[in-house]
């Protein structure tokens, strides 16, 4: 998620650069340092020509994989078990016993976990 | 001067800016009479980039039903190329040209293609247990769905590029993140079913299963149980599909069956189910209204709501929201959360709603996989 943000910076980096150079040829003499800088403004258009298509042309990220977890829960105690999905798993099946009463246990709940989510800037 | 003089910028003018200034007249006239096919290259580019990423996810649901049909249904023979027979397979609706009576035909064709499929799965995976032919059967249908949704948007791409209809390209160049965002949800859906993992739309049948928790269920309809229970002091019958497989039943005519057949007069209907939440809601928040709340084609909804009418029986709905995109992905830690707040909400019609002693019937409609009764 973050390689978006750095292909941003790099942009803001080039078209800084393309700002400074053309602001200083508008500054600057003429002659062989005038063309000099329309050398370097060329390069720099150029550089973020290709930069902007590589980024067009660029895959989307790929989807991360998601751990799947089973959520046992005490009849008895009401204490919570979490381990990983297996094949058979469903709601409420009755398995095995809690380790702290004894008493049966059965699947309340089978979820991704997932990481916790960013608050989104503006609340509407 | 020498070459090396003027690419270094010499007297005689830099070699480089000249070829750049060139470069740039080049591209702004270029741009000027091909933009538009500039622009088309650059949808179609990326329309193929989607397209080659559908055919991964259908290829992978394909080889996913294959290996689980294989390991679950243990054929003697191959099951590939019946599976590929599968992956093909059609509906066609009933005409439209007199709308009337359409339901019960539209109706007939489902159970007919519901059979069919059933029949077909039971072929290629002998030793499936029920659960697991439930299952397949809706890992297969997703793979039929990746398929064709594959084979739509490729059909657009090769049309649009042949006859060069630009509109074509661009109309489905702008609707293509909506139908990769389903892509997907459909690829997290094969993983799901073929798991036997409970998805979104099982949110219903999963507030039904924690009411009838410890009690007796029947069988009433196909692939549909009710058991019988007590809450708030009401008499109340809750009614679901047949878990823990991948089954919807068939709710209509299970509530049919025990108001006309088996003679039963609630005081009123409430159903539960995913509902489709709009953009900037949270997933799991819960709502409730009026009307038959279910999804699908409509010939279940249209059961429910002439039984309802014909013995005027007011009808409550209470959703649990999510997207269409969490319904088919397996369920999610705020569906459940959402699930135990729905029970609440259904606690609150039936005090406010009905008296005690009454009879009230509770329907908890979706998808069961991954959820017993």
């Amino acid at each position: 998620m973050a390689k978006p943000r750095s292909n941003n910076l790099i942009l803001i980096i080039l078209l800084a650069l393309l700002l400074i150079v053309a602001f200083g040829s508008l500054l600057g003499g003429g002659g062989a340092a005038e063309r000099s800088t329309s050398t370097l403004l060329g390069f720099l258009g150029l550089i973020i020509l290709l930069f902007l298509f590589l980024r067009l042309m660029a895959q989307p990220p790929s989807l991360p994989k998601t751990r799947i977890i089973t959520v046992l829960r005490c009849e008895k105690c009401n204490v919570k078990n979490i381990r990983e999905f297996r094949q058979g798993d469903y709601i409420p099946k009755r398995e095995g016993k809690c380790p702290g009463c004894e008493g049966p246990m059965y699947i309340e709940a089978i979820y991704p976990e997932e990481p916790p989510k960013k608050k989104p800037k503006f609340k509407f | 001067m020498s070459l090396l003089q003027q690419l270094m910028g010499g007297e005689g003018g830099s070699i480089w800016a000249i070829i750049l200034q060139v470069a740039f007249l080049a591209f702004i006239i270029a741009y000027f009479f091909y933009g538009q096919r500039i622009q088309v290259a650059i949808w179609n580019r990326d329309i193929e980039r989607s397209l080659r990423r559908l055919k991964l996810l259908r290829d992978r649901a394909r080889e996913k039903a294959i290996k689980t049909v294989k390991e679950l249904g243990k054929p003697e023979e191959d099951p590939t190329p019946r599976i590929d027979q599968f992956l093909e397979t059609f509906l066609i609706e009933p005409v439209n040209m007199d709308p009337a009576g359409i339901v019960w035909k539209l109706d007939h064709l489902l159970d007919v293609r519901d059979l069919s499929m059933k029949d077909t799965v039971r072929r290629i995976a002998p030793k499936a247990d029920e659960t697991n032919l439930n299952n397949l059967e809706n890992l297969l249908e997703a793979a039929l769905d990746l398929n064709q949704i594959y084979r739509i948007v490729r059909h657009y791409y090769l049309m649009g590029k042949r006859t060069n209809a630009y509109i074509i390209t661009a109309q489905l160049h702008m609707i293509l993140p909506l139908i990769m965002e389903i892509a997907y949800a459909y690829d997290g859906a094969v993983e799901a079913f073929a798991e036997g993992q409970p998805i979104g739309d099982g949110a219903g049948p999963l507030l039904a299963c924690r009411l009838l928790s410890g009690r007796e269920v029947k069988k009433i309809e196909k692939d549909m149980v009710y058991g019988e229970a007590e809450l708030e002091g009401r008499r109340i019958l809750v009614l679901k599909a047949e878990g823990p497989g991948g089954n919807v039943g068939k709710p209509g005519e299970a509530l049919e069956k025990l108001i006309d057949t088996y003679g039963y007069r609630p005081s009123i209907i409430v159903m539960v189910d995913a509902a489709q939440k709009f953009e900037g809601e949270e997933t799991g928040e819960v709502s409730d209204g009026v009307g038959a709340a279910i999804g699908g084609i409509g010939t279940e909804r249209f059961r429910i709501e002439e039984v309802a009418h014909k013995h005027k029986i007011p009808l409550y709905a209470v959703v649990i929201k999510e997207s269409l995109k969490e319904a088919i992905a397996p369920m999610k830690k705020e569906i459940y959360e959402g699930v135990n707040k729905a029970v609440e909400r259904v606690k609150r019609i039936i005090r406010e709603k009905t008296k005690e002693g009454d009879l009230v019937i509770i329907a908890g409609i979706g998808n069961t996989i991954g959820i017993a009764q």
